[in-house]
């Protein structure tokens, strides 16, 4: 990037300049559209210079509008970034029980959650690195299995429990969907119709 | 002459179409009949690749099917979704591969029960008659193919009933729709593309997604295949009082799984047409899955919980259905014993 601007004219720079400020001016403002925004903050993230005029912009804008207290601290900005990056990243939020587990609201099974085991046979798995999806137990009395051969369909942290178990309802009933359907293929008439549903539901919903 | 009777036989059909349940007359009931017999014999002995587009409610997907038709056992099918995410179902010899390459997981099923399709023809579909009503609705074009509709009405509510366009040719389902008791689509399907293969190679039915072959013999990993089997039951503490006439039950098994839950009993029950599955799975005071109502799709659910057991009920019929057989389910201790 410092190769291509040092190839620039020296106008064009200036121009570029001028618009970057501009465009910063605008945002401390509050006035810019969603993609110019975001241009300017990936421009913010990577240019030094940028960032100092940010502040400066701000610290303008505030004196202008009279919101500057009496004493400024030049190293407060400093300070809380420096906090933000030694601060842990946030846990994932646990995701609540999907909608569909209330009675009456329908199954709708996520798009990750998918087949599960068919007519009750044991499952296989192609990836010996991937988790094979298991009809695994959801009942608390028994022994946790362990994560990387139970639990279904998807790698889910420790911390997130909630959202596993809602994972284990959801592969129970995918189970019941393709034991239904496989057995459905062959007392109806049309036999395909029932492997259609198997894999007509998968879509997120 | 002649062409004048079919076209005022076609035109009665239509006007039929629209007409209440009650007024039909037999001679075209007996020709509706001569047409799924039909389209029995195709879904059993034709071979054919096709794309078709399904809609179930406001949903609707692309995708592809390849079938092989032949003896029993021999039949082969490839279905995948084109739209969305990848999905994949492979049924030969005697097994069932559902794919889901988002998970790299494969389900495998051994021992797949093959009966492809109870109803003797045409004893049965006679017997069918007693719950349905079939109609010829005229004709229609489908994927560039002449058809003839044809109509199965349920003569209660306990059942849905279809709509159905077979390719004039043969009697191959080209089109069909779930009506609801009302006589709404619940779910259609439609054939796009046809094309009837005398000869379908092996290397169609192979999955691209299924590493090395897994597919391409049809049959599952011999290792796993009957480890977890379900297996038929004859001992039940399970009664349904309240079954909808006309439904009988097809098949009943104990599901073991390998994790270690507690093992599942599925009972089948069938009309020729609608298929109701009963899912019986101890609790051990884990919270049920379903209490009351439910949509699977186009298929209705009812769950619930009879002496710490969750009950499900689901298939592809009305909601009062399920609801009628969910509550009627009872646990008699005594019949459990030996």
């Amino acid at each position: 990037m410092a190769d291509k601007t040092a190839e620039r004219q020296p106008a064009q720079l200036a121009n570029d300049m001028t618009m970057a400020a501009s465009q910063l001016s605008a945002m401390v403002d509050d006035e810019l559209q969603d993609m110019e925004s975001d241009l300017a903050l990936r421009r913010l993230s990577r240019d030094q210079e940028a960032r100092d005029r940010w502040e400066r912009y701000h610290l303008i804008s505030n004196a202008l509008q009279d919101h500057l207290p009496a004493r400024i601290d030049p190293g407060f900005a400093a300070r809380i970034r420096q906090a933000i990056e030694t601060d842990p990243l946030p846990l994932p939020v646990v995701k609540p029980l999907p909608t569909w587990y209330k009675p009456v609201t329908g199954f709708a099974l996520a798009a990750s959650v998918v087949l599960m085991a068919l007519f009750g046979l044991k499952l296989t798995q192609t990836d010996p690195l991937q988790p094979v999806a298991q009809f695994a137990s959801a009942t608390p009395d028994l022994p946790a299995p362990a994560p990387a051969a139970f639990l279904p369909v998807q790698t889910v942290a420790s911390s997130q429990r909630a959202d596993s178990a809602s994972t284990l309802i959801e592969s129970r009933l995918g189970s019941y969907l393709v034991n239904h359907n496989g057995y459905a293929s062959m007392n109806s008439m049309n036999g395909m119709l029932p492997h259609v549903r198997m894999v007509g539901y998968q879509t997120e919903r | 002459m002649k062409r004048n009777l079919v076209l005022c036989c076609a035109t009665l059909a239509i006007a039929a179409g629209s007409l209440p349940l009650a007024g039909w007359s037999q001679p075209v009931a007996e020709d509706a009949k001569h047409w799924l017999e039909r389209m029995l014999q195709s879904t059993q002995t034709l071979s054919y690749e096709g794309t078709f587009i399904y809609v179930q409610g406001p949903h609707i997907e692309a995708m592809r099917i390849v079938n092989g038709g032949g003896a029993e056992g021999k039949q082969r099918r490839r279905l995948f979704s084109l739209s969305g995410p990848p999905r994949e179902v492979v049924v030969a010899n005697n097994s069932v591969i559902c794919l889901l390459p988002k998970q790299h997981a494969t389900f495998v099923g051994g021992d797949y029960p093959r009966s492809p399709f109870p109803l003797s023809i045409p004893r049965e579909l006679g017997r069918l008659q007693n719950h349905y009503q079939f109609e010829m609705l005229g004709s229609d074009r489908v994927a560039g193919l002449e058809a003839q509709v044809i109509a199965i009405k349920p003569r209660d509510a306990w059942r849905f009933g279809y709509r159905l366009s077979l390719d004039r040719r043969n009697g191959m389902v080209l089109r069909s729709a779930l009506l609801d008791e009302k006589g709404y689509p619940i779910e259609q399907l439609m054939f796009t593309d046809l094309q009837l293969r005398p000869h379908i190679d092996d290397a169609d039915f192979v999955s691209a997604a299924l590493p090395d072959g897994a597919a391409a013999q049809g049959g599952p990993n011999p290792d796993n295949a009957e480890s977890s089997a379900g297996e038929p039951v004859t001992r039940s503490a399970w009664r349904v009082d309240q079954l909808p006439e006309g439904f009988a039950k097809v098949s009943h098994n104990r599901i073991t799984q390998a994790s270690g839950r507690q093992p599942t009993e599925h009972l089948v029950f069938a009309d020729g047409l609608a298929t109701i599955s009963i899912f019986v799975e101890k609790l051990n005071q884990a919270p049920p899955l379903l209490q009351g109502r439910s949509q699977f799709g186009s298929m209705n659910a009812f769950g619930v919980v009879v002496n710490d057991h969750q009950i499900l009920v689901v298939g592809e019929a009305p909601a009062a259905t399920m609801q009628r057989i969910a509550t009627s389910i009872r646990f008699d201790s005594e019949a459990d014993k030996p």
